[in-house]
């Protein structure tokens, strides 16, 4: 038989993949069995319901050609899926019946025990046809058959008797005889021992009941796809494997149950809120505090009332109207008396305001709720100087210098440094200042004053 | 030679020790991922506060009115001018977009995961008589890692 090549089978398979009527009406009849089905199977291999159906035509077209010509196409199959294929036929008259119990017989396939009295009823009678049934019984599973057979089947009916007295006599012959035509070779092995106990048939049950529960029975001697040994990709999977390194193979096991543990371990799912379904429905619950995504302070209700009063005093304090700024950078700390923002712009009201001892309080106030806070040091440096308090004025310019950096701070420094007449430790901050403030303007005039000065009181 | 194939026992400890190898890499890549969320949410909300902003310029001074917290959903929200509409590429009212799920899924889908709402607090500032302005504060609220994340944002409207 000559396996078309791949490209004549997708010519012949895509045009058709809509219409899988057509394609068994159109190409089936030109193609050998094997062909076909294998051709079912390729065009509804991503659709169960559309491969079900197409074995299902294949299997009946099949009891229709010589039995012959199949069986090699039929063994590419799975045991319970020719049984599903083959087994409401078992009750259908001559010729269907006869043929697909040949070929079940001749395929290996068993059917469940509880099934055989219906089967029987149902057959033709024919020698061959009981001599094939009889190969269709589980061995194990004889005498519980012959049991059904002598308390279920109704011996007043005509022939009945004389049916089950057949059919009995050839369970009880030794399974070896060769079997009757058609021609094939042997049965593939012998059924499996294990067999799933299948339901006794019932008396009531009707014809279809009985065909749609051999259709969907497994084979009694056949294992399923998950059981080892079966007759399936199991065997298809693991030989291949058996000449593969253990070592090799192991290792293979370990890395792919890493894998999945990385990549659930390097996720970020699990902090992630679920995406909502539905949108939420009613009102929404404030939470206690919010953090801040840029500050990372956490922020209550309390703070936003407080951060609100506080710009509002920052609009005040533009237009220079530093009472009504002072008030409300007041009521912003008292909502929030940790807001440094509030306490230090309160400083800069009152140092406007010239009130000096209360701007450095509110100062020395901010400091202390952030050390490294900008320009509280200047401030006070500033009413140092107010004050003439020269050293504590040096010492704050230093620690506002330190902190910041600022040629602003620098400049101012040293022309406090200057009005002292400590003309060296104001040249020599102003070298020590980065070199891009080294070409600044303001910064050379003074260095160059400086140094003069310098000159003035050398010897 | 004798070769033998690797116990479970081997391969369970082999597994550990590789793990305890990852967990460095596994870390960074952590906190690698969460570092890339938090900046990509911030600096969405920064977008998001700028847009309330600039439509602030745009809209009648009478129009900018206080929106409590906890904020109106940015996505599936009500048509504030701000977010809803959101665009409109044609020429008339037919053609405006709207955050939903219908018309623009994907940006919805994100917004509704992390829960972006906005916002307004807003003060009348009376300087001198007709000499006033709105100071407005954007507040933008989001979900992210079980936390109630917040950016806010300060404007100031004259009444021009």
């Amino acid at each position: 038989m000559s396996r078309p090549s791949w490209n004549d089978l997708q010519l012949l398979l895509l045009p058709l993949k809509g219409s899988p009527t057509a394609f068994w009406d159109t190409f089936l009849p030109s193609l050998p069995p094997s062909h076909a089905l294998l051709a079912a199977m390729v065009i509804a291999q991503s659709d169960p319901q559309v491969r079900a159906a197409f074995l299902q035509r294949a299997c009946t077209a099949a009891l229709q050609t010589p039995p012959a010509q199949l069986f090699e196409a039929l063994k590419l199959f799975p045991k319970d899926l020719v049984l599903s294929g083959f087994g409401p036929a078992l009750l259908s008259p001559a010729p269907l019946g006869p043929l697909a119990a040949a070929i079940l017989a001749h395929l290996g396939i068993t059917i469940a025990p509880g099934d055989v009295p219906l089967v029987l009823t149902a057959s033709t009678g024919s020698d061959e046809m009981l001599e094939h049934l009889a190969r269709l019984v589980p061995q194990e599973h004889v005498d519980s058959v012959i049991h059904d057979l002598e308390t279920q089947l109704d011996a007043s009916k005509p022939g009945i008797a004389d049916l089950r007295d057949a059919f009995v006599k050839l369970l009880r012959t030794p399974p070896e005889r060769p079997l009757p035509a058609p021609e094939v070779e042997p049965a593939q092995r012998p059924p499996d021992p294990a067999q799933t106990a299948a339901p006794q048939l019932r008396p009531e049950e009707t014809m279809a009941q009985a065909q749609a529960r051999l259709a969907g029975l497994r084979p009694a001697g056949v294992r399923t796809s998950t059981e080892p040994g079966g007759n399936s990709m199991v065997n298809t999977i693991t030989n291949p494997l058996s000449g593969i390194d253990r070592n090799l193979l192991a290792g293979i096991v370990a890395i792919a149950l890493c894998i999945p543990l990385v990549l659930y371990l390097s996720s970020d799912t699990g902090q992630e809120p679920a995406e909502p379904a539905v949108m939420p429905q009613g009102p929404v619950k404030l939470p206690k505090f919010w953090t801040d995504a840029v500050t990372k302070r956490r922020i209550t209700r309390e703070f936003l009332a407080a951060d609100n009063d506080f710009q509002m005093g920052e609009m005040f304090l533009v237009r220079e109207q530093f009472g009504d700024a002072l008030s409300l950078f007041r009521d912003a700390l008292h909502r929030d008396p940790e807001h440094v923002a509030a306490q230090f712009r309160i400083g800069c009201c009152l140092f406007s305001l010239d009130d000096h001892k209360g701007a450095a309080q509110a100062f020395r106030k901010s400091l202390e709720m952030q050390p490294g806070l900008p320009q509280a040091n200047l401030f006070l440096a500033r009413i140092s100087v107010a004050a003439h308090d020269w050293d504590t004025a040096v010492a704050h310019y230093q620690k506002e210098f330190d902190l910041t950096g600022d040629v602003a701070v620098a400049l101012e420094y040293a022309g406090t440094l200057r009005k002292l007449g400590r003309f060296p430790e104001a040249i020599n901050l102003l070298t020590r200042l980065p070199p891009r403030f080294s070409g600044h303007l303001e910064v050379v005039n003074l260095l160059a004053q400086l140094r003069e000065d310098a000159r003035g009181i050398a010897p | 030679m004798n070769r033998r194939a690797l116990s479970f026992v081997e391969v369970i400890i082999a597994m550990g020790i590789l793990a305890m190898c990852m967990l460095p890499v596994m870390t960074m890549f952590g906190s690698s991922g969460r570092a890339v969320l938090k900046s990509q949410n911030l600096a969405f909300a920064v977008g998001l506060a700028h847009r309330i902003s600039q439509h602030l310029f745009d809209a009648p001074y009478e129009a900018i009115v206080e929106v409590p917290l906890p904020g109106n959903a940015i996505a599936g929200g009500p048509d504030d001018g701000f977010f809803n509409p959101l665009l409109n590429d044609k020429t008339t009212g037919a053609g405006a977009l709207r955050i939903t799920q219908a018309q623009l899924p994907e940006l919805w889908m994100f917004l509704r995961k992390y829960d972006f709402r906005y916002s307004l607090i807003v003060n009348n500032v009376n300087f001198a008589t007709g000499d006033q302005m709105k100071c407005v504060g954007i507040i933008i609220t989001w979900k992210e890692g079980g936390k109630d994340l917040l950016y806010k944002l300060y404007t100031y409207v004259p009444d021009l």
